[in-house]
């Protein structure tokens, strides 16, 4: 039962190396773990539809189809969704282009352990807070 | 599977279309209201598209794709103004990008370009396409102010927020800050003025004007899910206060606002490059050569062309020299016949292996402009002299020196628009790449009108350093201290500021002319600006020269070098302190006796003949004022020899060009005059200095 309480993040990013990194670091968290990886836009539509994650995190140069396009859909599918962009360097415009469609926010790559555990408490307790 | 041939003509092609697109798109940053350049462009992406297709490359197709249908809208809609920045340089990253495919293609990686790239371009003009700005700040006026206060219910606030340093996209921070402000209320002003605020160039803190009806703690909420806040205050005001700041700040915010939208639009100038001005590229050198009258010959080909020809005239002399000594004037006129053709062989072979330095210079246009945004420098790039023609080797050898004096000149030489204004110099830097040609030399000069090298940093530099005592290095005169900036170890050891940059690398780039067989030059005059002058040999290939010896050893010297040979008078010497000179026309030139020079002193050569025989005077001028004799025993023949350069293994051997083997199959030295005279030159300078 205690894994029902458990925040369920999905993974999205093309390669391999990234989402185990990002999947060990928010296993450390204790209160997230990751339910699903999707390594194209496609796959991530179809696997949300499935999972309906609390969190997604989204890369953003993908091949097939790209994060904002992604971004842009999973926002149709469910308005809730909660979207975090996990980008290169240099991509400002690419960002931005995703903040627009609704992504929530936004860290660069490389990112060290601290900043994705911030982005699980920003996002988790204040909303365990607004749901009080 | 295309062949080796054919893949060579894709490339060849291929560059070309490269090269001309790269002209094309600087041609819309001069002058973006002209949309010639982007109907040339959207054609030449085409053509690329489709050969970059029949070579196999797939995806590198579908991305000249995008730039071509990119190129299709942006010649249908005229693109925003303010757009023409990013989207310039978009399109020159598409082309970067091309060319590493090349570059692998041409080692052997038939890898196409990644998949990756190709979303990444394809999304990078849709954002340029799509319209939007992180407008999020409402202005209020005082009335309205005054209305939503009688109806109540909402509070007013300032919020000052300071965004971590480590912040990298400070554009999209703020977005997501102002879109989750604006969920649970509106800002209706802010400090600094929106204006400068939105467009991400402003500090990391400022004050947003807030009205909602949340109380501060559900604010601070909606603040503390984002990231990268680092501090957070927000304060509740007074309705009367309220209105009295965003009164206020929109009055002086008017004026803030134009200072800061001309400010802003004064970056724009150097980014945009809106502004006709700037970084325009004045070309000295009209192309009038449209028309297609060549071919394309594989470099290597000519190479081993030169190569066979040189054994030729190395034979032949061989057989002159035979003849010569048989006495056999029948053969020997036969032989004489073949002069003429061989001249002209000769002479169209050298040609081939001649490039206008257009081929390089002209890339140096996006650099210079590169660099120029980088800097946020305004200037003008001047070339002049595109139509000198080079030796294709030396050239190439030229091209990282150059890169590195041209980006010295923008980072350190041209000042600021302002620094330039204060000084009362045009607002607007001049960089100056000319070339021309004079002698068997070509000379390029690199100039600015910047700064100038800061002489008294140098000065204390030598202090510190102990080369000299503090009186000594105040005499020093500038052209010591040039000298002293390029000795390698002098300049590695200085920080780079301290003589505003000048000083790095630059030896490295006088080493690289050194090896050449040229020499480097420095003129610098405070705030006036610097010309650095290259000189260097017109080819290495094939010279006329003179024969002479030595202590009984052969050399060889570039005739075109020469300027007057003389039987050397004894009477004509002049001594002046260690130094020997020797008068000609009331004028002075340094003697430099070869046998010392070249440390040939031979016993029994100098027993027997020496006092016998007189000695050759030869006069080699670098310039008018610069020239020395050279003493040597004894001239023999002129004739054109094959200059074999050494193995890079012994190419630091200064004073020689390399060897070559005359017409009774003996080994000379050929003397590198230019190396050997700008040797001295430098040497003399310092003796007089120091005396």
């Amino acid at each position: 039962m205690s894994n029902n309480k458990k925040k369920r993040i999905m993974i999205v990013d093309d390669a391999q190396f990234t989402r185990n990194i990002l999947k060990k670091i928010i296993s450390k968290t204790g209160y997230c773990e990751v339910v699903g990886e999707a390594k194209n836009g496609n796959e991530a539509i179809s696997l949300y539809k499935k999972l309906k994650p609390d969190l997604v995190t989204m890369d953003l140069v993908m091949p097939q189809q790209g994060g904002i396009e992604t971004t842009e859909k999973l926002l149709k599918i469910d308005p809730k969704a909660t979207i975090i962009v996990v980008s290169a360097l240099g991509q400002e415009a690419l960002v931005l282009e995703a903040a627009k469609k609704g992504a929530k926010d936004f860290i660069q790559k490389p990112f060290k352990n601290e900043q994705i555990l911030e982005v699980m408490e920003r996002t988790f307790k204040t909303l365990k807070q607004g749901s009080k | 599977m295309a062949s080796k041939e054919d893949m060579e003509l894709f490339l060849s092609e291929t560059e070309d279309l490269i090269q001309k697109t790269e002209d094309e798109i600087l041609k819309i940053e001069e002058n973006p209201n002209d949309s010639s350049p982007i109907q040339e462009l959207f054609f030449t992406f085409h053509t690329l598209k489709g050969i970059i297709a029949m070579a196999g490359f797939d995806n590198a197709s579908k991305f000249c794709h995008h730039i071509e249908t990119t190129l299709d809208h942006a010649k249908k809609n005229k693109i925003s103004a303010n757009k023409i920045g990013d989207f310039i340089n978009v399109l020159l990253e598409s082309l970067d990008m091309l060319r590493t495919l090349l570059n692998r293609v041409k080692k052997g990686d038939m890898t196409d370009i990644d998949n990756k790239f190709l979303i990444e371009v394809k999304e990078s003009f849709e954002v340029l396409e799509s319209t939007n700005d992180i407008a999020f700040i409402k202005p209020i006026t005082s009335s309205k102010i005054d209305q939503i206060i009688a109806k109540g219910g909402t509070n007013f606030y300032k919020i000052y927020i300071l965004i971590q340093t480590t912040c990298v996209f400070k554009k999209v921070r703020l977005f997501i800050i102002f879109r989750a402000l604006n969920e649970i209320g509106q800002i209706c002003s802010s400090n600094p003025v929106p204006e400068v605020l939105e467009s991400g160039k402003s500090n990391l803190d400022f004050e947003l004007y807030y009205i909602s009806s949340k109380n501060p703690s559900e604010i601070t909420q909606i603040l503390e899910e984002i990231l990268e806040i680092e501090n957070k205050v927000i304060t509740k005001l007074d309705p009367k206060d309220f209105k009295k700041i965003v009164s206020d700040l929109s009055a002086t915010g008017k004026k803030v606002k134009q200072k800061a939208l001309e400010e802003v639009s004064y970056e724009e100038e150097i980014i945009d490059g809106k502004v006709k001005d700037v970084s325009r590229i004045v070309d000295g050198f009209k192309d009038t050569s449209s028309k297609i009258s060549s071919i394309k010959v594989n470099i290597e080909v000519l190479e081993r062309l030169m190569n066979y020809f040189g054994e030729l005239v190395i034979t032949k002399n061989q057989i002159n020299q035979k003849l010569v000594e048989k006495e056999d004037k029948k053969l020997k006129n036969f032989l004489d016949n073949m002069d003429k053709p061989f001249l002209d062989i000769q002479e169209l072979l050298f040609r081939l292996k001649l490039i206008r330095v257009e081929s390089t210079f002209n890339k140096y246009k996006r650099l210079v402009r590169d660099v120029a945004r980088e800097t946020g420098k305004k200037l003008k790039f001047i070339l002049e002299g595109m139509d000198v023609e080079i030796d294709r080797r030396i050239l190439e050898e030229l091209n990282s020196p150059l890169v590195h004096l041209l980006r010295n000149a923008i980072y350190h030489g041209i000042e600021k628009s302002q620094e330039r204004k204060i000084k009362n110099k045009d607002e607007i830097g001049i960089l100056e790449l000319k070339t021309y040609r004079s002698g068997g030399s070509i000379f390029i000069e690199v100039s600015d009108d910047g700064k100038g090298i800061e002489y008294d940093k140098i000065r204390e530099i030598v202090i510190k350093k102990g080369l000299y005592s503090r009186e000594e290095a105040m005499q020093l005169p500038k052209e010591v201290l040039n000298q002293l900036i390029l000795l390698p170890n002098f300049t590695t050891l200085i920080d780079a500021n301290m003589i505003s940059g000048r000083g790095m690398g630059l030896a490295i780039v006088a080493e690289n002319i050194k090896k050449l067989g040229g020499s480097l030059s420095i003129q610098s005059k405070k705030d006036i600006g610097t010309k650095f002058t290259l000189i260097v040999p017109f080819t290495r290939a094939i010279l006329k020269a003179q024969l002479i010896k030595v202590s009984g050893d052969l050399f060889a010297i570039p005739t075109e070098h020469i300027e007057q040979i003389y039987i050397f008078n004894p009477s004509l010497v002049e001594y002046e302190g260690d130094e020997i000179y020797y008068k000609l026309n009331s004028h002075l030139f340094q003697i430099i006796q070869m046998e010392q020079y070249l440390d040939l002193v031979n016993q029994n050569y100098e027993s027997s003949k020496s006092n016998s025989h007189s000695k050759i005077a030869i006069l080699c001028k670098l310039s008018e004022e610069n020239g020395v004799i050279f003493v040597v025993d004894e001239i023999l023949q002129q004739m054109d020899i094959v200059v074999k350069p050494f193995k890079s293994d012994y190419a630091d051997s200064q004073g020689f060009l390399g060897s070559t083997i005359t017409g009774d199959g003996s080994i000379c030295l050929v003397l590198d005059v230019l190396n050997i005279l700008s040797l001295k030159i430098r040497e003399n300078d310092f003796l007089n200095l120091i005396n």
